[in-house]
């Protein structure tokens, strides 16, 4: 089945953090899989808007302008948002690291209001989009920040920054541009027995039935099939 | 400079050093895929079925049944997708691990998968299904899947590896709806192993391969054993490896992220298993925006 709409792909990705008061240990393939997937969406005919790579990335493209962010020019200016970097998990809280204090060198999922004007769908590859998978702290976790984006993907607990999961991004891009759902695709192509990542998707609905569907069924195509008010969350993971 | 700290024992492995396998070159085109479908079952004559191809792989559907190959290994994907990953929303999967990698047993073999003395259970990872309200109420959770993976076993050395692998996905009725077979055949010995490298000497290959990396890497575990690749990969030798496992730790509990290196484990063996970091152009710096 093919794609029958056109979305719109932002990426950031932090592999070389600078020994100051954002230093963090470096990484070596964030740019492989997020970068693979930007190139991958584009070869399929999607719209590559941004590419950002470490001091290019800035945390303040995450938060909202409630918080003095400037999300609604770039995570939330795009239909597919993925980001690539250490990612942090405390009391319920994700945080996004950065190399470089812009302003901050974190973000944190409380000043985040994800799919405000245009974002649909977040991938975040860091680790610890959530910590377990009880459901008060999944809802705990991403109840507050999805706030219109349809689907958020991540992992439970650490992901592996390896050379053996550098194709991720293309496999990903790949399958959803077949028209595969996008939490399926997700959770399938995330999932590895050798490298030990569990993969998990999370939907938002206005209703629990709309919450499975999007869960489901949800394909690039539902991009102007707006979630009006995130009232439950749906989520499917392996482990 | 990479910070390695040691936080598990370096033991080498014991006996005769293992061989250097050589591997088959595989045989992926129209009359292959036509082949295996007709071994699963599937109508695969010369007029049956959508045959797609592409630079990486094969992919022959009939109905909603669909088999790939990829030209690189030789790996195989067979999905039934009216059924594999499908929720139904109200089946649960109750399945322990030992009846799940039996009933991937018996796949493998009705299949010819795999040999069931060159294989053993190594996980069986399930798939969930949940949804809760905003305020965490009405949650539910319900096991749909299960997928087995087995491991390949070469001269009863484990395969370790992204590939080495048959995977059973197994639904809420115990039944097959989908495999993937990575599992590159044998082409006899390259050449006998001479002697084993120290564990030590694989982590100081680790250090030299971060050596422009700051980080402190704890390395929590190092497994022995052949290593295939994945499906998109083209190998020629099956060549035993150190398997080296760390983690990238900020102190006080701050962010982390896990690390694979893979090292050669023989003294003759036939070259690097992890390719070298590459060397990248640096973006353009980024403008900052005008001040409003």
């Amino acid at each position: 089945m093919s794609i029958h709409v056109h979305v719109r792909v932002g990426v950031e990705w932090v592999n070389d953090f600078h020994n100051d008061s954002c230093e963090q240990n470096d990484l070596s393939y964030c740019d492989d899989q997020v970068v693979g997937f930007f190139n991958h969406m584009g070869d399929h005919g999607h719209v590559k808007v941004f590419n950002w790579g470490n001091d290019n990335a800035w945390e303040t493209d995450f938060r909202h302008p409630t918080f003095g962010g400037d999300s609604l020019n770039w995570s939330d200016d795009v239909h597919f948002c993925m980001v690539n970097d250490h990612g942090g998990n405390n009391s319920n809280v994700v945080s996004f690291s950065f190399s470089k204090a812009h302003t901050a060198c974190s973000v944190s999922s409380t000043k985040m209001r994800l799919g405000q004007k245009n974002l649909k769908w977040l991938a975040a590859l860091g680790c610890d989009a959530v910590l377990n998978t009880d459901a008060s702290h999944i809802v705990a976790v991403w109840g507050g920040p999805m706030r219109g984006v349809h689907i958020v993907c991540g992992y439970i607990g650490t992901a592996a920054d390896s050379w053996w999961t550098s194709d991720l991004g293309e496999d990903f891009a790949d399958d959803i541009c077949d028209g595969d759902t996008i939490a399926g695709a997700w959770v399938s192509d995330a999932y590895s027995f050798w490298t030990g990542d569990d993969s998990i998707a999370i939907a938002a609905g206005v209703s629990q039935n709309d919450a499975i569907n999007r869960r489901d069924h949800e394909t690039l195509d539902w991009r102007d099939i707006n979630v009006a008010s995130t009232n439950w969350l749906a989520w499917k993971y392996r482990t | 400079m990479a910070d390695i700290k040691i936080n598990t024992k370096l033991t080498g492995p014991k006996g005769k050093p293992a061989s250097i396998y050589r591997l088959v070159t595989p045989r992926v085109n129209e009359k292959s895929i036509r082949e295996l479908a007709k071994q699963l079952g599937i109508q695969a004559d010369s007029q049956s079925g959508v045959l797609k191809s592409d630079t990486d792989k094969l992919t022959f559907s009939v109905g909603h049944l669909e088999l790939t190959m990829h030209r690189a290994s030789g790996a195989v994907r067979f999905i039934d997708r009216a059924r594999w990953q499908i929720d139904d929303r109200q089946s649960e999967l109750k399945i322990g691990d030992e009846e799940a990698s039996r009933l991937a047993q018996t796949v493998a073999q009705k299949y010819k998968l795999a040999p069931a003395r060159e294989t053993k259970f190594l996980k069986a990872a399930r798939l969930h299904v949940a949804e809760a309200t905003r305020e965490g109420k009405e949650a539910s959770d319900r096991i749909i899947d299960v997928a087995v993976a087995l491991q390949r076993l070469v001269e009863k050395i484990p395969v370790d590896g992204p590939g080495g692998k048959v995977i059973v996905y197994l639904n809420a009725e115990r039944e097959m709806t989908g495999f993937q077979r990575i599992w590159r055949d044998l082409d006899g010995v390259h050449r006998p192993g001479a002697s084993y490298r120290p564990p030590q000497s694989a982590v100081e290959d680790m250090a030299a391969h971060f050596a422009k990396k700051r980080a402190v890497i704890e390395v929590q575990e190092i497994r022995f054993g052949y290593f295939e690749e994945g499906p998109r990969t083209r190998q020629r030798y099956l060549q035993p490896a150190y398997v080296i496992i760390g983690m990238l730790s900020a102190p006080e509990g701050g962010s982390r992220k896990r690390t694979i290196y893979v090292a050669p484990a023989l003294t003759n063996n036939t070259g690097r298993i992890t390719p070298p970091l590459e060397v990248k152009r640096p973006q353009r710096r980024r403008p900052e925006p005008e001040a409003e």
